[in-house]
């Protein structure tokens, strides 16, 4: 709910307005329908950055055979 | 939630070996999580890289990795303690943990985060928050 209420972008107002002039709804409901709304526009959005993000890196590849290094010893039992 | 990402997550998403890391952590920027990436990764990163002498194009992959929409945390004084105190409660126990997990499962800790690892065995050291595999669908 705070994370909604965080929500006070412009384009949140217009869709409140919008929605409660159309539709005939409240403003608490055209307040919640619009903060739903763009909550999930905005998680679209990062979703679609991080696609594009993931597209960039993948194929670089970093040497990781060091790595065994570390994951060979990981958890055994110390010694007596 | 917050979830810090190991090692081993960064170097699948860069490799894209498996499909299944990629399709969960882009489903957890979709849900909003708080992704993390510890300093002592780009550590363990960037020794792989110096290691093979700095190839132009795996610097370029860490450069664009650090760009990705995560936080980079620090490794601070709290995580310090933390490790600590995690790598003597795992002494404790006759286990010994190898330096970088203790550093990487106790930053987790003090960040109050989930780990996201490939890494079964840090599951023992994080019991009180569980760790979390990726490549598990």
């Amino acid at each position: 709910m705070g994370k909604a209420l965080s929500i006070k972008d412009e384009a949140t107002y217009e869709l409140v307005a919008d929605l409660a002039s159309k539709t005939g709804v409240s403003m608490t409901q055209a307040v919640n329908d619009a903060v739903a709304h763009r909550l999930d526009e905005l998680a679209k959005l990062r979703e679609t950055e991080a696609a594009d993000w993931l597209a960039r890196v993948k194929g670089h590849n970093i040497a990781a055979d060091f790595m065994a290094d570390r994951w060979q010893p990981p958890l055994e039992p110390r010694k007596p | 939630m917050k979830l810090l990402l190991d090692t081993n997550v960064c170097i699948d998403l860069l490799r894209a070996v498996d499909s299944q890391v990629s399709i969960q952590f882009l489903a957890a920027v979709r849900a909003g999580h708080d992704l993390m990436v510890s300093t002592i990764t780009l550590f363990e990163l960037e020794t792989g890289i110096a290691r093979r002498g700095r190839i132009d194009g795996e610097v370029a992959g860490l450069d664009e990795l650090i760009r990705g929409p995560f936080q980079i945390a620090t490794f601070d004084r709290h995580a310090s303690k933390a490790a600590g105190d995690l790598a003597a409660e795992m002494l404790a126990t006759g286990r010994q943990l190898a330096a970088c997990d203790a550093l990487i499962a106790g930053h987790a800790r003090a960040l109050g985060a989930q780990l996201v690892t490939a890494d079964a065995k840090l599951a023992l050291a994080l019991k009180e928050v569980g760790v979390v595999d990726w490549r598990v669908p």
